[in-house]
Formats: C-alpha cells, structure tokens, sequence
C-alpha cells in the first residue's frame, strides 16, 4: 500500500465516523448555529470538508499511471 | 396552462434526449465529445433518480435529516473510487466485462451459473425500482390532470388515474423505444452508448437546474431566505422535531450509508456508467470530487421545501412526495412547475434507460445466450449472422423489464413511499458486495463460496423484505408477521431470529450480509477452486501484474482452427465487425491470420475477449470451448504446474548456493593457479641453474679431453692432472645428477623411503668416523659428543646419514683454513625432542641470508672467494629429508662467529 491509498483509506474512515452516529448523535438536542439547525449545517460542512479534501489529494497529483492494457508486439 | 401542455413538453423532452443522443452517435469524431471527466461525473449522476426528485422530500417529511444517508454513504466512499473502480475499470477493459454479472462471473472462473444467478437477482431486486420511477412519471401526470381540471390543489387524486396511467404507460413505450434505439444499437465488444452517455449528462443537468429552481423560489420567493424558513419551521410543532436528528435512529443511519455505498457501486446502471462506459480510468479522480459536489448541490434544498410544504399543505391531504411539483403549481408558477415536471421525468427516465439497457445486457448475455448455445447446432450451413438474434433478444427484454414495472406499479407500488420500495433495491444490490469485493482482492475467494453466499443473502432478502410485501397486499397470510413463517415464531420476517427493534431495511441488511459474508468465506474456505477459477482469480487480484503482458500468463495452453475462430467472430459479431477486428489482430501482431490454419492461445484468446464484449465472459467461454481443443487441464495438473513453480523456486535457490560456492572455489583455483604460476617460475629457474651447472663441468671436461686429444704428447705429469680434473668434474656432474633425482623423487613422493628404529649415537658415531681421515688432512680441530643414554628414532638410515654428511661436508668446506673448528654434539632438548648440530667456526651466515641457504641452488656469494663449489642443492635436500622425519633444519649464526646447523628429531617412543 503506497502512502496516497493510505491517506485515501484514511479519509475514508474518518468521514465515515464523522458522519455516522455517534457522532451525529451529538445533534439530538436542539441547538441552532447562526440561525441553522446544528445537525443540517454540521452535516453539509463535513460534506464539503470531504469534497475539499479529496479534491486536494487528487489535485496534488495522484500517481495514476495507468495505461489501457496494451497488447505485447511481437 | 392545460395537461396536453405538458404532455407535449415532456414528449418534446423525450425528442430533444433523442436528439442529443443521435447526435452524438453520428458524430464522426466522437472521442473529444464524451471523453471528458465532467461528461463522465454528470452520467454518474444517474444515481440521482425520480427517489432523489421527488422522494428525498418525501423523506425528510418524516425523519428530516433521514433522507442524508443515501448521499453521504456515496461520498465516504469517494475516497475510496480511486482504489477500487481504478481496478474495476482495468480489468473490465482488460477482459471486456459488459455488466456486473459479467464481472462476477469473469472472477469466479467465468461461471455461466453465478452470472446467471446474479443477473436473477439484479432483475428481481431492481424491477420495483424501476416501477418507482413510471410511478413518479404516472404520479406527476396524475397531479398535473387533477390541477388542470379544477385549477386548484386536489385532495383526491385517484379518480382520474386511469386515464393518466394510460399517459404513463405511452411514456413507458416511448422510452422502452429510446432505450431500444440508443441501447441496444449493435453488439459492440466494447458495449460503449456514447449517445446514451450524452443524454444521461444532460438530464443530470435538466434535474439539477430544476431542482435548484424549486428550491430557490420556495425559500426566496415563498419564504424570506432559510433563516425565515428555520424559524418558522421551529415553532410549528409539526415541523420542529424533523429540523433535529432523532437519537434513535442511529442503527439506520448506519445500515443506509452502507446500502447507499454499496448500491452506487454495483446497482447494474451504475457499474454500467462508471466501469462499462467508462472511456478513461484517469476520469474517476476528477468525480472523486465532482459527484459528491453534485449531490451536495441538488440536496441543499431538500430540507427547505419539506419544511415548506408542509407548512403550506397543513390541513390538505398532499403526500410529502408531491410537494417539489405542487409547491410551485399551488403557488401559480406554472412554468417553474413546467420546468419541476421536466426535471422529475429527466430524473426518472435517465435511470430507466440506462436500467434497462444494463438489465437488458445482463439478461441477454447471462440468461438467453447461454441457454440458446447449448441448443446451436454448429452447422456450419446455418451461417446467419447470430448478432441479429442477440439485439433481437435485448430489445425484447427491455420492453419486457418495462411492462413488468409497469404492472408492477398497477398493482403492487401504488401506495407505498418512493423511498422504501427503493431501499428494496439496494438491499439486493447489496448482497452482491461480498464476493465482488473480496473477489478483487482476495485471491482465495472461490465460485462455490460465492454461489452459497450469494443464494443465502438473496434468500434473506426476500423473506425479510419482498415476501412480506406479498402478505401485505394479500397475496400470502399475513399471519407470517404475528405468528411466523410457518408459524415458527423465530421466522418472524421483521423479527428473524426474535431480533428486534431494527427498522425493516436494517433488520434485512443485517441478517442477509451477516449470512452472505460468514457463508461465503467458510465455504471459499473449505471448498479448493477449479484452475480456471484459479486463473481467473489471479488475474483479478493482481491485474497490475497482468497489465502489458499478452495472454502468455494462460495456463491453458488452446488449440483451434482458424476457420472455426472466424466462422465464430462472424456469426456473433457480424461480417464486417469481425473481418475489422481480425485485421486490428493482425496489425498489432504484424501477422497474416489468413497463411494460419490453426490458432495459438493469443488468437484465441483475443476472439475470446471480443466475443466476451459482445456476449459475456461466460457466453464467449462457451462459444470458444465448442470449436477450442483444449487439453482438459485437471486439479492434477494444475497442482503440478504450481509444483513446477515450487520447484523452479527452490531450484533457484540451489542456483544461488551453488553460485557462491562456485565463487569460492574459483577464488579457491585463482590462488592455486598463482601457486602453480609461481612453481611453474621456480621450475623454469631451476631448469636454467641445472643446464648452467651442468655447463660448467661439462666445458671444463670438453676443453681437457680436447687437449688431450690434440696433444698426445702431453707430459705424463699434466696428462694425470687434467684426466684427474676430468674425473672430478664427472664426479660433479654425477652429484648434480644425483641431487636433481633426489629433488624429484622428494617432490613427487617417490622417495623409496625405508623407516626403521636407529640408533642415533650409533648412526652419528658411523658418519664421524668417515670424516675423521678429512678433519686429519686439513688440519681440522674436532669434537664430537654424543648422548649419554642411547636414544631410538625413527628413520631412513641413509637419508639421515646423507644429511649429517652434507652438514659436515659444509662444515669442512666454510671453515676456517687456519685453526679450523668443527664440533659435532647430540643433545636430549626435551622429553621428545634430540638435536644434532654441526658447528664450525668458519665466517658465518649473515642473518639476512639464513632463510636463503635452505632454497634450491641458492650458494652464498663471497665477493672475496668467488662462487663456492656444489650445486647449492645439498641444503634443499636435507631440510626436505629432515622435514620427511617430522623433524626441523635450521642454521644458528653470527657473521665471523661461525655457523650451527641444527638438526632437530622426534624420538621415538613405543
């Protein structure tokens, strides 16, 4: 596992427990933040944090040396 | 604005997606067009259906947040994409996979049963989901006749469903004829609809904008921005509880992130956009971020309008589904509610097209294909192209899969959410993720582990979520729900096992990949794969090992006519497809297929692929095997092939072994060969001061035996001497000769040794003895002492006398002329030691030429008396004979203190 996938697997895990209960379950009471309810503003921040990361790691260049499989030439 | 407006706008739609489609079809340069990776994020977008549009609000109306999951779970996954549809999509384009049945089978050895057994499970799982979608079209028709006729908001929709379900149902045929047309064009091996694609994009697009638009004029035009929404949701008691997220609700939360996940991953249309369709792998980095952004944008909204809505509707009876299309409508705008409509049916129809055209795929090449083989005679007479019959098939399919959503919305769907009859759907999809994700990256993952996995998961699937639908609708005793299947209490649908507290999606996700996973892995444990599973697996799991390699990794080693290959490609893909294909062959591999009569494994197996492209991984593998000679490879065989491997392996590392030591011995044979180097010196200087020392006797002899014969008359006097001098020097000659023969046979071993007891004093005492006429003539003072006790050794009698000899005779010859000094003593040195030295008091050896004396025709130069007589030989000699005894020979001097050669023998003992 090259150090990029782990920070992709790493990602991964985080934004799951970041958007799952019981995490979530923090948002059970009511608060309001800036005239949003908590739970709706903390779910799409998380949600864009995500979006932004990824967009950083793909951005950074991800070593995605693929080439369609070639055929051996003789 | 009446109804025939909107039929006429959504069937002007469906011409528009029609054109776009033809369009990009017929573009000549396609490439540029569809190869892009925001083409490629809008057509993943498909994921976003009718259940998005209308049913997330539909949703949140009951559990606000709870509509979430299905989004968030696809972009925790994001991250992931890179990983594992990189290596989807490259062993797909690698084996033209056509379907995720297609994959499934292709991993577990091309299995014709797993491919079919998943295409039965994708079919019946996705059937209500499709229904879904025909029933938001009916839905909104629905809505949109009761509007027109009374211009107001209507109670009571279903008096007039009949009619608009028979609009509904013309709108079922126009897209079963979309499908038909952009679906199903040819049987392309690269099963590639960039038309398709294109409109799908589009619609993402059409949805999207509508949505948005819905969105923005309730909360800025009906509303005062969301704040102003929020705070009056707050205080009204039906709307505040859903602005929070309920404490309970965490296990299906859970549970739906992972069905979301798993459902954007291997829902049929979904692995048909993202890995079939797919053009280039790179594209998945940029939807990485781009389609998480998508679903992010169209469900800002949601929330809003379901608060909306149901403030607005309070007291009406208006289903939460509705509210996206009715907000607008009761509102009177009636263009944006154009626009809403437009957006739904684009919702709805991108996911039944591409659906379809992924069921239609997976049937036909799964199911009918592989069942018509094995009833094809392979006359050859009967030469009709068979490409014909495969679109034939999967044109019929599509319409059946729509007429069976079709009546399954008459009948069964008409009453329930949008959202739970989709959940349905992922829930079967679901089941497929154990053995596909397992199968990529876990080698020992076998054909029978994934049939019994699969078949236990779908098992769970139906009893705990599509039976009781039946008994709910009548069609079986509802009694299952109190009392149990056959009234085992345990066998409760929504309480298996008297699990409970579960929601009914969670409770059958749980059990069924609880069983699915635990039995797929005993079973993939304990059952050993056939090879070409073998095979199989190997190339999925390690695809990067395979990427530029041809089909030099088969095991198989195939045989076919090449005749037979072509009639094949012929037949399946029609004439000019395969004659086109062939001559890519034969470019690529710069060979003429036609000067072939017979295949090798590469042919064969790049016909394979094309066919798989076609037909399917396991359809092709049948059409191979029918004209393929292949060598029926058993478990036997196979185990001896990875014997082999074993065995070149641990012959590899004896190669390595015996290299080193091969290493060492050359290092070993360098070294001996600078020996050898170094005697061959020594012999060659040996061999110049032998011919040397022989010369100079040899001339003197010659120069006086010439004298002597040239001058007879010699006087007596002088004709004794020269005859003397003649006679020394023969004498000489025979020492050198003798000395030479010794040198040999003590190098060659071939001393005739004779070992025997001896007494020392008694030997040294003979040799004395001889000497003593010598020590007389040349006025040589002598002293002799031997051991007082006797003492035995063990030697060669005459060897040693030589050696003592050859020390006295040195003695005599180095010694001083005037007041010469000789002593010959025996001494006892240790328990087991004696010596006998020989000491003159002659000028010495200097110290640095004491090693010197003991080397072959080494004679010490006195510049004062010129070269000294003998061969320089003697020394040599003595220590080799002395060495022979285990003893030691060695020379004790100062210069101009005289000389002790010690001689130094074990005694013996008995």
């Amino acid at each position: 596992m090259t150090r990029k996938t782990g920070k992709f697997i790493a990602l991964f895990i985080l934004s799951a427990i970041f958007l799952n209960y019981p995490i979530l379950g923090i948002f059970s009471k009511p608060h309001w933040i800036g005239g949003f309810p908590a739970p709706a503003i903390y779910l799409f921040v998380v949600w864009l944090l995500v979006i932004i990361a990824i967009f950083f790691m793909v951005r950074t260049g991800y070593p995605l040396s693929i080439k369609p499989p070639k055929k051996k030439k003789n | 604005m009446g109804l025939s407006t909107f039929v006429v706008a959504s069937l002007v739609y469906i011409l528009i997606l029609f054109f776009i489609a033809f369009y990009t079809d017929s573009r000549t340069v396609k490439s540029s067009w569809v190869n892009n990776p925001y083409v490629y994020s809008l057509s993943l977008a498909v994921f976003c259906t009718a259940w998005t549009f209308y049913g997330s609000v539909g949703k949140a109306a009951k559990s606000g947040m709870g509509f979430l999951p299905i989004y968030l779970g696809p972009t925790m996954l994001a991250p992931l994409w890179i990983i594992i549809f990189r290596k989807m999509i490259l062993i797909s384009k690698a084996q033209r996979i056509t379907s995720i049945a297609d994959f499934i089978s292709s991993r577990y050895g091309k299995s014709t049963f797993l491919g079919s057994l998943v295409t039965i499970v994708a079919f019946l799982g996705i059937i209500p989901y499709i229904s879904l979608q025909l029933k938001a079209i009916a839905d909104s028709f629905d809505l949109l006749a009761t509007f027109s006729i009374n211009q107001t908001s209507v109670s009571n929709p279903t008096e007039v469903s009949s009619v608009f379900y028979n609009t509904a149902f013309y709108i079922t045929i126009v897209l079963a004829l979309f499908t038909i047309l952009f679906g199903t064009r040819n049987v392309d091996p690269n099963e590639r609809h960039e038309g398709l694609v294109t409109a799908v994009a589009f619609e993402s697009i059409i949805k999207l904008v509508a949505f948005l638009g819905v969105g923005i004029f309730v909360t800025y035009f009906l509303y005062d921005g969301f704040n102003d929404i929020f705070s009056k949701a707050a205080l009204n008691p039906k709307t505040a509880p859903l602005l929070f997220l309920p404490e309970s609700s965490a296990s299906e939360w859970f549970w739906l992130t992972i069905l979301s996940m798993c459902a954007f991953m291997f829902l049929p249309r979904q692995f048909h956009i993202a890995i079939v369709e797919n053009i280039n792998p790179n594209h998945v980095t940029k939807a990485m971020w781009l389609f998480p952004l998508y679903m992010l944008i169209i469900n800002i909204f949601v929330l809003p309008v379901t608060l909306a809505g149901i403030m607005q509707f309070e007291n009406m009876n208006i289903r939460a589904d509705n509210f996206v299309l009715e907000l607008p409508l009761a509102n009177g705008q009636n263009l944006l509610g154009l626009l809403v409509f437009i957006g739904g049916l684009s919702a709805a129809t991108s996911m039944v097209i591409v659906e379809t055209t992924a069921l239609s795929i997976m049937v036909s090449n799964h199911l009918v294909i592989p069942f018509l083989l094995t009833n094809l005679t392979k006359d050859k007479s009967e030469a009709k192209d068979i490409s014909q019959r495969v679109i034939l098939v999967r044109r019929i399919t599509i319409l059946i899969i729509l007429l069976i959503a079709f009546a399954y919305v008459r009948t069964i769907a008409t009453n329930r959410e949008l959202v739970s009859i989709g959940l349905v759907s992922f829930a079967a999809v679901t089941q497929f993720a154990p053995i596909l994700l397992a199968g990529l990256f876990w080698k020992g993952a076998t054909k029978a582990g994934a049939i019994s996995g699969l078949f236990a998961g779908f098992f769970i699937w139906a009893i705990t979520l599509t039976v009781p639908t039946l008994a709910e609708y009548g069609l079986l005793s509802k009694s299952i729900f109190t009392e149990g299947y056959f009234g085992v209490s345990w066998l409760k649908p929504y309480e298996l096992l008297g699990l409970s507290g579960f929601d009914q999606i969670s409770h059958s996700a749980f059990w069924s990949l609880l069983f699915n996973t635990s039995i797929f892995f005993v079973v993939s444990l304990y059952k050993s794969p056939t090879p070409s599973e073998i095979t199989q697996a190997d190339y999925f799991v390690n695809i990067y090992k395979y990427m530029n390699m041809g089909s030099e990794f088969e095991v198989l080693k195939r045989q076919a006519k090449m005749d037979d290959l072509r009639f094949l490609l012929k037949r399946f893909l029609g004439e000019d497809r395969a004659h086109i294909l062939l001559r890519i062959y034969e470019e690529e591999n710069n060979i003429n297929l036609d000067k072939i009569t017979i295949a090798n494994a590469d042919v064969i197996a790049y016909a394979e692929t094309q066919l798989a492209g076609a037909l399917g991984g396991s359809s092709a593998k049948i059409l191979i095997g029918s004209v393929v000679k292949e060598d029926p490879i058993s478990l036997d065989e196979m185990l001896h092939v990875l014997d082999q491997t074993q065995e070149i392996i641990v012959t590899n590392r004896e190669l390595e072994r015996k290299s080193k030591e091969l290493q060492e011995t050359t290092e070993q044979l360098q070294h001996a060969n600078e020996q050898l180097k170094e005697l061959d010196r020594l012999k060659a200087d040996f061999v110049t001061t032998v011919t040397h020392e022989l010369r100079t006797p040899m001339t003197s002899i010659k120069a006086l035996s010439k004298i002597l014969l040239d001058n007879k008359d010699l006087p007596k006097e002088q004709h004794d001497e020269f005859l003397n001098i003649v006679v020394l020097e023969t004498e000489r000659i025979t020492r050198l000769i003798n000395q030479v023969l010794d040198i040999e046979k003590l190098q060659s071993n071939a001393f005739d040794w004779r070992f025997e007891r001896l007494n020392i004093n008694r030997l040294v005492d003979r040799v004395q003895k001889g000497f003593l006429p010598v020590f007389e003539e040349r006025e040589i003072e002598f002293e002799m002492k031997f051991l007082e006790t006797d003492v035995t050794i063990y030697g060669d009698s005459d060897r040693l006398t030589q050696v003592i000899v050859n020390l006295i005779a040195n003695a005599v010859k180095f010694t001083n002329t005037e007041g010469g000094y000789i002593a010959l003593i025996i001494e006892r040195l240790n328990e087991g030691t004696i010596a006998i030295k020989v000491i003159d008091n002659g000028k010495g050896i200097p110290v640095e030429k004491q090693s010197m004396i003991f080397e072959r025709f080494t004679q010490i130069d006195d510049p004062t008396e010129g070269k000294p007589t003998g061969s320089g030989l003697g020394l040599f000699i003595s220590r080799s004979i002395v060495e022979h005894h285990k003893g030691k020979l060695y020379v004790e001097s100062m210069p101009d203190m005289g000389a002790t050669f010690v001689i130094e023998l074990p005694v013996y003992m008995d």
